[in-house]
């Protein structure tokens, strides 16, 4: 009898092993979408061109490379442009259901700012539950010490509830388009955009199955930073940017899993590191500024 | 050469005045000027272009997996190297140059320099940052001068400095005798009117962001920059690439800037401009 139960005892928690696992793999269904604040409510503040863009090219090239590489996952997107992107719409609970969220706006160390007049989302104020967030919006995960020398410029921690890892800017941001006169005798329009940033991050994460941080890090470096012009689009001027990602980092199934390192194709389905978690993490890269010799 | 030594001559003044055109009006300024003047010592003798022939590096990198992308190919290292060095400036310049040198055939190794290091952070709970990886990036030089765009290495490097993949484009190109359509004058006003437009773009930019305070040119190179012809056709021109910074309002940080100018853009040829109208 004893036997008998220790048997089924074995057997449940050998079936339980597999059934409780948190799952990695490709959801059956990807929802995509955001927030862009592109003007503000009676322009409470400047204009941040670039954002309705940036969000419809992300969420464009998301859903075509995934329907290329992927055709069986159901696809979903929600945008909520200027008007629509309200403090009161952010915070919605609905908007956990995104799995992947996107935010472009103006914004600070823990803040980001909405289209209603003086409306700011402060990291207390917003646990996110999406599998992946990116906010482009200046220094909201800003480096260093305040003027008192002891506090931190940004605290990330209180963003996270089960969101893997928010990709965002320790620096300031450009976004909109730089356009120049260009080729024979200047008679053409050459034109430079910053959503290429949002379509190459898509590509490389989805098509090209590169780490979340990789993607990111290199289409900032690419399209708003510089790159030897691979993309050939003989760019009139580069800026510095410094891309950021942070994580809570912990034990998964077992395994010690950093989110830096999540691939699309490879992804934990569902919230991770809620409660149980080693602490918190983050990665960002300086870009040296060039020097040639002659 | 007496010609070019005038044009030089001319240009560095011209360039002087629009330094001062730009104070009155911008954030962002031009200064130290006289770098120009000095590289400019070794100036052009003739007008010369090159003409993109062939997109792809043709040759093979042993112990590496080789995957093309539309416009470079990746090299991902099979057998990595066991090297245990600090991720620091000094440090990733002598191993990119290094790594170069062993893995690429030697006319590659010989025509390159390290252009930027860049180094990637990594900040557990409340530690100090460590630097946990690092990527070189460098340039083409032709007939000694760097080309800006178009033809690089980038190296990519773990967190105790060895090689895991380098991303490459190295064209073919053939060098071309242009002639210039413009007189020297015309030439240093287009020069010099670019580099206006272009600071003008910046000075609107940070206008516009409200999170810049001033900047600065710091230097200026001679270089060998892209450009595409209306065709489509890509050629690289000599050019004057000029590096600079400037900080926001509420942060100490220097941020790079860099624009390139062509030194005459008319150079481009005018046969395939010329049909791409009809």
């Amino acid at each position: 009898m004893v036997k008998n139960m220790k048997r089924m005892l074995f057997l449940i928690l050998f079936v339980c092993s597999f059934v409780c696992a948190q799952r990695q793999g490709l959801p059956s269904l990807f929802s995509v979408g955001g927030f862009a604040v592109q003007k503000y409510e009676a322009n409470w503040a400047n204009e941040f061109p670039g954002g309705e863009d940036g969000l419809n090219v992300l969420v464009s090239s998301m859903e075509r490379h995934i329907k290329d590489k992927y055709p069986s996952v159901d696809l979903s997107s929600t945008k909520y442009f200027n008007s629509a992107a309200t403090r009161k719409n952010f915070l919605d609970a609905k908007t956990n259901n995104l799995n992947f969220l996107y935010y472009h706006g103006h914004g600070n160390a823990n803040f980001i700012t909405m289209w209603d007049k003086y409306q700011y989302v402060y990291n207390t104020q917003k646990k996110f539950k999406n599998y992946w967030v990116m906010l482009v919006a200046c220094n909201v995960f800003r480096n260093g010490l305040r003027p008192d020398g002891k506090t931190p410029y940004s605290n990330q921690d209180p963003w996270f509830d089960g969101v893997h890892s928010i990709l965002g800017f320790a620096s300031i941001v450009w976004g909109g388009t730089l356009s120049r006169s260009c080729g024979f005798l200047n008679l053409s329009t050459c034109r430079q955009h910053s959503w290429d940033m949002e379509e190459e991050f898509a590509e490389r994460w989805i098509k090209n199955k590169e780490t979340i941080w990789s993607a990111f890090k290199y289409a900032v470096y690419n399209q708003l930073y510089d790159f030897g012009d691979k993309y050939e689009r003989n760019k009139p001027y580069l800026k510095g940017i410094i891309p950021k990602i942070v994580y809570r980092y912990g034990k998964i199934n077992g395994v010690s899993f950093e989110p830096y390192e999540e691939k699309f194709e490879n992804a934990y389905q569902g919230p991770i590191f809620q409660n149980n978690y080693d602490g918190i993490a983050s990665r960002w890269v300086t870009y040296g500024t060039p020097a040639y010799e002659d | 050469m007496f010609k070019v030594k005038i044009l030089v001559i001319l240009c560095l003044a011209n360039t002087l005045f629009a330094q001062i055109s730009v104070d009155d009006q911008a954030r962002f300024e031009i200064r130290k000027t006289n770098v120009l003047a000095k590289k400019s010592d070794k100036s052009i003798d003739e007008n010369y272009i090159y003409e993109v022939v062939d997109d792809r590096f043709a040759g093979v990198v042993p112990k590496t997996k080789k995957i093309s992308f539309s416009n470079y190919d990746r090299f991902e290292i099979l057998s990595k190297t066991r090297r245990r060095v600090a991720l620091n400036d000094k440090n990733m310049r002598a191993a990119a140059l290094r790594d170069v040198k062993d893995l690429l055939p030697k006319e590659v190794g010989d025509s390159c320099a390290v252009t930027a290091v860049n180094l990637e952070y990594e900040q557990k709970d409340n530690g100090n940052p460590r630097v946990v990886a690092s990527s070189v990036l460098l340039h083409r030089k032709i007939d000694g001068i760097s080309v800006r765009g178009n033809s690089f290495i980038n190296m990519e490097y773990d967190s105790d400095g060895n090689l895991t993949r380098f991303d490459m484009r190295w064209p073919k190109y053939q060098k071309r005798t242009v002639r210039s359509r413009l007189s020297v004058n015309e030439i240093q006003k287009s020069h010099n009117e670019l580099l206006n437009q272009r600071v003008e773009i910046v000075n609107k930019d940070i206008e516009e962001s409200k999170v810049a305070v001033k900047g600065k040119i710091k230097k200026s190179y001679r270089t060998l920059s892209s450009i595409k012809g209306s065709m489509g056709e890509e050629y690289l021109i000599p050019s004057v690439t000029y590096v600079g910074s400037f900080n926001g309002n509420d942060d100490d940080n220097e941020i790079p800037i860099v624009i390139d100018v062509p030194m005459d853009e008319s150079i481009i040829p005018q046969e395939k401009a010329i049909a791409s109208k009809w």
